[in-house]
């Protein structure tokens, strides 16, 4: 039996056949997520889980960006809420940062289905954090980045990208994009086999992208015994799960100071009036 | 439990080395797997091409003891892979396979028994000398490898392809299995996180394009085996003179200190990640229709 789950209008799922499949559907916001939305993520994640039926949970978007990262519209309200529910600083940002951001993580690291990804266009941040984590990743074209902009905005690496990133690129390429705010780009990407196939569409056609990946994996799944690609992710991830799940921890305690002493909200609002640029 | 196995194997080595050497005679199982020693090169021949080099599991459990003699012959630097024909080694023989099956098996103990000792032989025996030899591995690509053998070519410290024709196939999710002999550990090693899931989850060759920088250092642009054979081997020669053999295997030993542990946990999680398949009774169904050819390879 499948739980129900409540409805939420930046993202939306459905089964077909062994796929789940979950869709950002807020392009004109360039699928920007508040807090709430990464929750969101995380229970479609462990509903998927817990179905017998699904052996592969895939990640789609729509528009131009697969997701630009946390909404600042969510951070500023978290940040007017200070006074009336928390006794402290740190109470306050346990709940709006700590919760959510280890609750996510984890329900990305800890997933059984077979995460694929079709990046249908840039992701930035904690969406990009999600990209680094799933198992395999399809592109539309070689225009598609991901940008983990932690020092521009007075915060330091989360969603497992301490772990993640250093892995599947390598840890000098990594130094120098974290340090220095700069983008991994489609060359790196391919290089390192973190892409698996560019399918080499206008980034103004997402939804025909989706589609095609969709038809791929269902002939690519086609005679597959599908129990072994299950026994085959769980084999492949017991060499790093360990160091995936002690990052999780160290990576929001380590942020929670940086939310208390004030930075990144100080730049999430220079982001928000303009004052200040992602780096691309 | 696994480190005091290691262990005891390494006293029980220091204690026979105190005695005279005697040399160790393998019999040759048959004219399928070959090896000869040239100065430091210890070399294997897969030598049955009109089979495409199929092996079985006891050829690999063969080609486990001849890494062992190579292991503890002083002069052996290198270990190198060769074969003959068009393919490396397409793998597991059907026959060997369906050998397993072939008694109507009531009793479960038993069925599991004679289940583990096969499953084992692979993914322990053979993966364990490959984890733990200390001379450089060498593999000569001059073909297609699929499966066990594909794995072993993965194992390999450096491999030479003959030309661009050559791919790797993993063909656990096809055949009803999960990664064995390594795989887990090598490939995702060697191709990447993500390129690891794409094939060894859908069962899609590693194409010769991929291959290179991961896995192959050097393309030879042949057509000749026995020319590529000979041509690598020439090479390895020339490249070795006036190097301090020690410094190669200190090197070796240093640089896959980290691989090798991880390659010793694998045994443990592979072997039985992979045996509830077996017991379950689809890579029997599935191998059967790959031979009728009711099942396909995906190329």
């Amino acid at each position: 039996m499948l739980r129900e789950i409540r409805q939420n209008e930046k993202i939306s799922y459905h089964i077909e056949g062994p796929f789940f499949i979950i869709r950002l559907v807020k392009p004109d916001n360039l699928n920007a997520l508040e807090g709430e939305d990464y929750i969101y993520l995380g229970e479609l994640l462990e509903l998927a889980d817990k179905n017998s039926d699904v052996y592969f949970t895939i990640l789609q978007s729509t528009g131009r960006f697969f997701s630009s990262g946390a909404d600042f519209k969510g951070i500023a309200r978290a940040q007017m809420d200070d006074g009336v529910k928390y006794a402290s600083e740190t109470s306050k940002w346990l709940s709006n940062f700590v919760a959510r951001n280890v609750y996510v993580t984890d329900a990305f690291i800890k997933h059984s289905k077979v995460l694929v990804c079709c990046l249908n266009g840039p992701a930035i941040g904690l969406s990009a954090a999600l990209v680094a984590l799933c198992d395999i990743v399809y592109s539309i074209n070689d225009k598609v980045y991901l940008l983990y902009p932690f020092a521009n905005l007075g915060l330091i690496t989360e969603g497992g990208t301490s772990v993640s990133l250093p892995l599947k690129f390598g840890p000098n390429a990594t130094y120098e994009r974290l340090v220095f705010n700069k983008p991994f780009k489609y060359d790196i990407m391919c290089q390192n086999g973190f892409i698996s196939k560019n399918f080499r569409m206008p980034s103004s056609d997402a939804e025909a992208f989706n589609e095609e990946v969709l038809k791929e994996l269902r002939e690519k799944v086609e005679g597959l015994y599908l129990p072994s690609c299950l026994g085959m992710k769980k084999l492949l991830k017991a060499n790093h799960i360990d160091s995936f799940n002690k990052i999780n921890s160290l990576e929001v305690n380590g942020s929670l100071q940086y939310w208390v002493d004030g930075e990144p909200l100080r730049r999430f609002g220079q982001l928000s009036s303009k004052e200040r640029k992602h780096r691309l | 439990m696994l480190a005091y196995l290691i262990s005891g194997y390494d006293m029980i080595r220091k204690a026979s080395s105190i005695r005279p050497k005697s040399e160790v005679i393998i019999p040759a199982m048959n004219d399928r797997v070959r090896y000869k020693v040239e100065g430091h090169f210890f070399i294997i021949i897969l030598n049955d091409p009109s089979h495409l080099n199929s092996l079985t599991f006891e050829d690999f459990v063969y080609i486990a003891l001849l890494l062992k003699k190579a292991n503890d012959t002083d002069s052996i630097l290198f270990t190198v892979l060769q074969s003959s024909g068009k393919y490396f080694s397409s793998g597991g023989k059907f026959s060997a396979v369906n050998e397993l099956n072939k008694e109507e098996c009531t009793n479960e103990v038993k069925k599991i028994s004679k289940l583990i000792s096969a499953i084992s032989s692979p993914n322990i025996f053979v993966a364990n000398a490959f984890a733990t030899h200390k001379k450089i591995l060498v593999c000569c690509l001059n073909g297609p490898a699929i499966g066990l053998s594909a794995s072993l070519v993965a194992l390999c410290d450096i491999v030479y392809s003959q030309n661009d024709s050559v791919f790797l196939l993993f063909p656990f999710s096809n055949l009803g299995f999960v990664a064995e002999v390594g795989t887990s550990v090598t490939l995702t090693q060697k191709l990447g996180i993500n390129s690891a899931n794409e094939h060894m989850i859908f069962s899609t060759p590693v194409q010769f394009k991929e291959l290179l920088g991961t896995i192959v250092t050097k393309n030879y642009q042949l057509t000749n085996t026995d020319t590529f054979n000979k041509k690598v081997l020439q090479d390895l020669k020339q490249d070795l003179e006036g190097l301090y053999p020690k410094s190669v295997l200190g090197m070796k030993e240093l640089l896959h200190k980290e691989m090798k542990e991880n390659l010793i946990k694998a045994q443990a999680t592979e072997t039985n990640g992979t045996l509830p398949f077996w017991a379950s009774g689809e890579p029997f169904k599935r191998f059967q229709q790959l031979q009728k050819r009711n099942r396909r390879h995906r190329l």
